[in-house]
């Protein structure tokens, strides 16, 4: 076997080895990852100031990738924290932070089959103060596509209806800053599914960030805005 | 002619003369030796395929059930070896094809899915070809392209029309009726030949039927009668639709479907509850029914649906049941008697609705069943989910939907509708977008 040849065939076996062994994914594990320290910002660029937060709806940032949306919820009391499940294991949510420990965050991402909000239009929201039919209670995060309810009070946690259960919403660690009021993300805990989201949304994502620009990492700050000003329009169920 | 079937009588043999002489006019049929279309059947040789790196599951059938099952196990267990069997090189969904009639959607929407990309993004292998025996002992499935072990097979193959079901029996009458004027709920080149014979359409009466029986996608033919009727109204045609139902009322959201029909199709739908066909004139084009005969001059006729095939060629269908279903444990969906073959989706004898959701749902259960059995392990039973939406009006978009699970009764041995079961028959533009969401959320499941 001449030198071309081996390297053809080596070539071959490792392209076969993807067809049915390991996933390679990039994260798995559900546990915390650290990304870049980002101030969370209003449209001009100004600090967002948690004690001047709207409470009844939830705000839209990108984070950790500029395709990746989150919420940010004020919600009305504190959210203590908790050990949380994960398709790939156990994780730790800290819970709320803020003066109040009333301020969470989450990957708006639906973990089920990875509705997201766009600017055009959104299935997944925060319900605020208004009753959901399908949660039957105020305060939840609902994605009407296939009818599945989150509890940001309780981690992202899904709220036992009776479709089957699927793992909670990522959850964004979000740190207060008490001096500043300021608010920052710095990483990631649950089960990460932006894999599985750059190669759903693939065709979309290049339209609308261009070649590589969905998986771009956010970095110093992200611009934070009211879910009613930031998509066109949001599904109610 | 013989009854036995033991000697060939003049007429027999003139009958298979006709279909000797159409095989040499196909090309490629006249073209290969004997031997050669004697291996089609019997086959020789081992499919062409790399060594199974682990236990090997393979999934005939790439609809909604397939590939769920294909993709799920895999990542249940990442040691089976999975191998997706399916005899369409191109992909289209019947799941979203009315919409196709009424414009709101292109072909591109339901067809633009690659079972390629399926198979790489999910770890898994497409395999091109046709499933054409099964020999369960030596556990080989046999297919177009050669034979297949395997330590786990699903059978997925889908429906086939049933002719019997609008007192057609004559074979010369059945094809001309799936040729002519086709159920438009199998196969995505009678979605394109109704969605022209819609925008040809110059006027009269346009058939539509409901089948008896549990037909796949139930609320389907109403929506259907609404995409064509918002069709006919945008281009002015001077003609109405005639649906047929041998039922007393749309089997689900009735009462979303009938107002519409009232509310924006008066004029353009005549529904004829509680009509059975009595039988078809395809020459005449004429439909008899027990009270009335029906003119019509064009239409799309879906007669009714039973289990695939191959299910009875493979000796997987159940003989007593009325619509040649497979014979499988109502809860873990194994062929009685053979925990290494299973059926799914909408072969299943089960009445649960025979719709892409519910194939969806119940296929994600099935590959960790099959993923847990191949480990020694068992797991506990949980119901399809039947998330379905009907689009009702085309401009704006306006649907309406049903949510469902089911419920088993021991004491009948059948499922049936849990109580929470929800149904919202009011059509509106947020059912509409959801309706989209949906579809897209479905081809992601099955292709990213």
């Amino acid at each position: 076997m001449d030198r071309r040849s081996f390297i053809k065939v080596c070539g071959g076996t490792a392209a076969l080895a993807g067809l049915q062994t390991t996933y390679l994914e990039t994260v798995r594990a559900a546990e915390t990852k650290s990304f870049a320290r980002v101030k969370l910002v209003d449209a001009e660029g100004n600090a967002l100031k948690a004690g001047k937060l709207a409470s009844g709806e939830a705000y839209i940032f990108h984070y950790p990738y500029k395709s990746t949306p989150c919420f940010l919820i004020s919600l009305g009391a504190k959210a203590p924290g908790q050990k949380m499940q994960a398709d790939d294991g156990e994780y730790e949510w800290k819970g709320g932070v803020g003066p109040s420990g009333a301020l969470v965050s989450y990957s708006a991402i639906c973990a089920h089959q990875l509705s997201y909000p766009t600017k055009e239009h959104s299935p997944i929201s925060y319900t605020g103060g208004t009753v959901s039919k399908l949660a039957g209670s105020a305060g939840k995060i609902v994605c009407c596509e296939h009818d599945r309810v989150y509890d940001p009070a309780q981690g992202g946690k899904m709220v036992v209806t009776t479709k089957e259960a699927t793992q909670p919403l990522a959850a964004i660690v979000i740190e207060h800053d008490a001096a500043t009021d300021e608010i920052y993300a710095t990483g990631v805990a649950g089960g990460l599914l932006y894999d599985e989201f750059f190669r759903s949304y693939k065709r979309a994502l290049m339209a609308e960030y261009g070649p590589g620009g969905a998986k771009e990492e956010v970095k110093d700050t992200a611009p934070t805005l009211l879910m009613s000003k930031y998509t066109g329009g949001t599904d109610r169920c | 002619m013989s009854e036995s079937g033991n000697d060939i009588s003049r007429r027999d043999f003139i009958k298979l003369s006709g279909v000797a002489a159409a095989a040499a006019t196909l090309g490629a049929g006249a073209a290969m030796p004997a031997t050669a279309q004697a291996a089609m059947v019997n086959l020789g040789g081992k499919a062409n395929l790399p060594k199974a790196k682990g236990p090997r599951l393979v999934v005939v059938g790439g609809g909604t059930s397939g590939l769920t099952i294909a993709k799920y196990a895999k990542k249940a267990n990442p040691k089976l070896d999975v191998v997706l069997v399916e005899k369409r090189d191109m992909y289209s969904s019947c799941f979203a094809s009315n919409m196709l009639y009424s414009g709101l959607i292109s072909l591109e929407f339901l067809a633009d899915h690659s079972f390629l990309d399926a198979a790489v993004n999910n770890k898994y292998t497409f395999f091109n070809a046709a499933a054409t025996g099964l020999d369960r002992a030596g556990r080989k499935l046999m297919t177009s392209e050669g034979e297949i072990d395997y330590d786990y097979l699903v059978l997925a193959p889908g429906v086939t029309y049933d002719y019997s079901r609008v007192g057609v029996k004559d074979p010369e009458a059945e094809a001309i009726l799936r040729q002519m004027y086709p159920g438009g709920f199998i196969s995505p080149t009678e979605h394109i030949t109704i969605r022209d014979k819609v925008r040809n359409f110059e006027g009269g009466t346009f058939l539509l039927t409901v089948p008896s029986g549990n037909y796949r996608c139930l609320p389907g033919p109403f929506e259907r009668a609404c995409m064509i009727a918002a069709a006919f109204k945008k281009n002015k045609v001077k003609g109405k639709i005639v649906l047929v139902d041998p039922n007393a009322a749309p089997l689900v959201k009735a009462k979303g479907f009938l107002s519409a029909f009232d509310e924006l199709y008066k004029g353009f739908i005549e529904y004829k509850p509680n009509t059975k066909i009595e039988s078809i004139d395809v020459a005449g084009r004429t439909l008899k029914t027990e009270f009335d005969t029906i003119k019509f001059d064009d239409g799309a006729i879906y007669p009714g649906v039973r289990g695939a095939h191959i299910l009875e060629a493979f000796g997987l269908m159940d003989p007593k049941s009325p619509q040649k279903e497979a014979l499988i444990d109502d809860h873990k969906y194994n062929f009685i008697g053979d925990d290494r073959v299973y059926v799914t989706g909408d072969s299943r004898p089960m009445g649960f609705s025979k719709s892409a959701n519910t194939a969806n749902t119940e296929g994600k259960y099935v590959a960790k069943l099959i993923a847990a059995r191949s480990q020694g392990k068992e797991i506990d039973w949980v119901s399809p989910e039947t998330i379905c939406y009907s689009m009702c009006n085309s401009e704006p978009a306006e649907a309406i939907s049903v949510s469902a699970r089911y419920v088993y009764d021991p004491a009948k041995k059948a499922f049936g509708f849990s109580p929470d079961t929800s149904m919202d028959e009011n059509r509106d533009v947020a059912k509409g977008n959801r309706l989209m969401e949906w579809n897209k959320g479905m081809y992601r499941d099955l292709f990213a």
